[in-house]
């Protein structure tokens, strides 16, 4: 089967004054139908941008570029402005980090959910507030009745997460995009809102795509994940093959610096390095316990198991066996 | 050891209108807070947005007033203190670095700001001191005269940590520091208030949501539950076994990035038992 969404080879550059900004080199990835992939990275990773991209939602600046680019089979790099707007709500539905932001401070939430069924045409009013007004319940956001006249600012942070998540389910997607949807929440809250994401996407068979940089995140939601570091995917495999059996020294140093009970917290030392003018090599080397001089040659990617790959110079078990173990390396770095 | 800060019977409710005959509805933030932090000690406020954790962060902080009961910072009534000598013992730490610090403000006024406003050292002492916080919370010195949009949110939070070693406080009050950061950075940042601590023999109240985030940092422990401390122990003995069931669930609710285990379960039956609102 086909997978729903198929990139390969996606490149983003944005011009600067300093020059061209290589946001995106050359990351690949496909998601299938009913499918969770989870993209991991810190902050200025590119993950936000290439959920972007495939929302079509890119700055103007940006320069797109990919050997593939696919929404069930259709090319979307031939898109024009109708067929965005057809994908957009109705195929591919989003959610955003600030549940504070994200929503119209001036409208109430049901005028704010029902608008992109209508931009598409499913029904009138009438069938799209009944719609809404189930989909809240389906969410837990009740009395529906009064919950639809109200505003944003009347909810909490979860519960306006939850109106976001009810609202992206208006047109049935078959795809749904969240952008760390629960990073702004509670431990706990963040915990309900991923149940509930889970049930959804077992009631409705819709693909996720879930950008984060919470590891304990991936785990409980994802089937496969990539782990992507200064605009590359770095490794890339089923969340079990990658937890389990990390190859890649970032996704090792990423996993011993998530505050876990009892584990030694492991701080990755360094910034992730500026991405303008020509890269060589590993992006990731100069925080990198390994580095060697070859690190600035081309780097193969190696096979864990099948499906799961990553690119370093060294084997897996010479990275570390243990996340322990890639410690020491780290700290002495430093 | 003497306590550094003490809480004696804190309580403060919110007065909020509900209508403009109505007279005011009460709605109670903090009820009857008593904790003590003693000098060099990391004491971590945990729970839930709602639960009175920055409301208290706020009474210590002085900018808000109790309704009853007292705070004490090293053996003085924190009220009677004039401002300068609250500012000398205690600083504040905030949440996120991209509202505290001012856009228009170069890190090097910024840092230097809290001694600015209070005095008594010249131009070249005060830049010096500046200079020396910058490197010792990890700030590349290039950075010293740029502006704070020009940097990243972990670097913004170690400009507020310097600005708040600036005036050499004894206790500082971080109120959820780490929660806007990247997990990498906040690795970042929870070592370095660990390296701080050491060398400047500080004390904090350190406040977050996340159990596991104050598991290292933290002697003692307290759980606050819609205003209440329903727990406060000793780290270790603490996360051996939790006693109340709400921090039951919040140690549960902490995710751990190990595949194939299902999502736990937010149970709030406990809500019924008496501790309801």
């Amino acid at each position: 089967m086909s997978p729903l969404l198929n990139i390969e080879g996606l490149r983003i550059d944005i011009p600067g004054h300093a020059g061209v900004l290589r946001a995106i080199r050359g990351i690949s990835f496909s998601i299938g139908e009913g499918e969770s992939f989870a993209i991991v990275g810190e902050s200025g990773c590119g993950k936000s941008l290439t959920a972007m991209s495939v929302l079509g939602l890119l700055p103007r600046s940006a320069v797109l570029s990919a050997e593939t680019m696919s929404w069930k089979n259709q090319d979307m790099r031939l898109f024009g402005r109708r067929q965005w707007s057809h994908l957009h709500g109705l195929e591919i539905a989003a959610i955003f980090q600030e549940p504070m932001t994200a929503l119209n401070p001036v409208l109430p939430i049901g005028d704010q959910m029902i608008e992109s069924f209508l931009h598409h045409r499913l029904g009138d009013r009438k069938a799209a507030l009944s719609r809404a007004g189930e989909l809240l319940e389906r969410v837990g956001v009740v009395p529906v009745g009064r919950r639809l006249r109200q505003y944003p600012h009347e909810m909490s942070g979860g519960l306006r997460q939850r109106v976001m998540i009810a609202m992206a389910l208006m047109c049935r997607p078959k795809l749904m995009i969240a952008d760390e949807p629960t990073t702004a929440l509670d431990v706990t809250t963040q915990v309900e809102i991923l149940a509930l994401l889970k049930e959804l996407q077992a009631d409705t068979g819709m693909a996720l795509m879930l950008i984060t940089h919470d590891l304990g995140v991936v785990a409980h939601v994802a089937d496969r994940m990539a782990v992507m570091y200064a605009g590359e995917i770095v490794e890339t495999g089923s969340v079990a093959s990658v937890l389990s059996r990390p190859a890649h020294p970032y996704t090792r140093a990423l996993l011993s610096c998530l505050p876990t009970r009892g584990q030694p917290l492991i701080p990755i030392p360094g910034v992730v390095p500026a991405l303008i003018g020509e890269l060589e090599g590993c992006i990731f080397r100069n925080r990198c316990g390994f580095a060697m001089p070859d690190c600035a040659s081309q780097i193969p990617e190696r096979e864990v198991a099948p499906g799961h790959a990553y690119r370093c110079l060294l084997a897996r078990d010479d990275t570390g066996s243990t996340t322990d173990s890639s410690a020491a390396p780290l700290e002495a770095f430093q | 050891m003497t306590s550094l800060l003490e809480v004696n019977n804190v309580s403060l409710a919110f007065r909020q209108r509900t209508g403009f005959f109505s007279p005011p509805q009460l709605i109670p933030a903090v009820k009857s807070v008593s904790m003590q932090v003693r000098e060099g000690e990391v004491m971590a406020i945990v729970g839930e947005s709602g639960s009175g954790k920055s409301t208290l962060a706020k009474l210590v902080l002085r900018l808000l007033m109790p309704d009853t009961g007292s705070i004490t910072i090293d053996g003085r009534p924190s009220g009677t203190l004039s401002p300068r000598d609250f500012a000398n013992l205690v600083q504040p730490v905030f949440q996120d670095p991209y509202s505290s610090l001012n856009p228009k403000r170069t890190l090097a006024e910024i840092i230097q700001m809290p001694l600015i406003v209070r005095g008594g050292v010249s131009a070249k002492e005060s830049e010096d001191r500046a200079r020396e916080l910058f490197g010792r919370v990890g700030l590349p010195m290039r950075l010293f005269h740029t502006y704070p949009n020009q940097i990243s949110g972990g670097q913004r939070q170690r400009v507020a940590i310097a600005r708040a070693l600036m005036l050499r406080p004894k206790l500082l009050v971080c109120d959820e520091p780490t929660s806007a950061l990247d997990v990498s950075v906040q690795a970042q940042i929870l070592k370095l208030f660990e390296e701080l601590k050491q060398s400047f023999g500080l004390t904090y109240l350190f406040i977050s949501h996340n159990l596991a985030v104050v598991e290292r940092i933290a002697d003692r422990i307290a759980v606050m539950y819609r205003g209440e401390i329903v727990e406060q122990g000793e780290t270790k003995p603490f996360f051996a076994a939790p006693r109340h069931p709400y921090s039951r669930m919040l140690l549960s609710s902490v995710l751990i990035p190990i595949a194939g285990r299902p999502l736990p379960v937010v149970s709030r039956d406990f809500e019924t038992l008496g501790n309801g609102p």
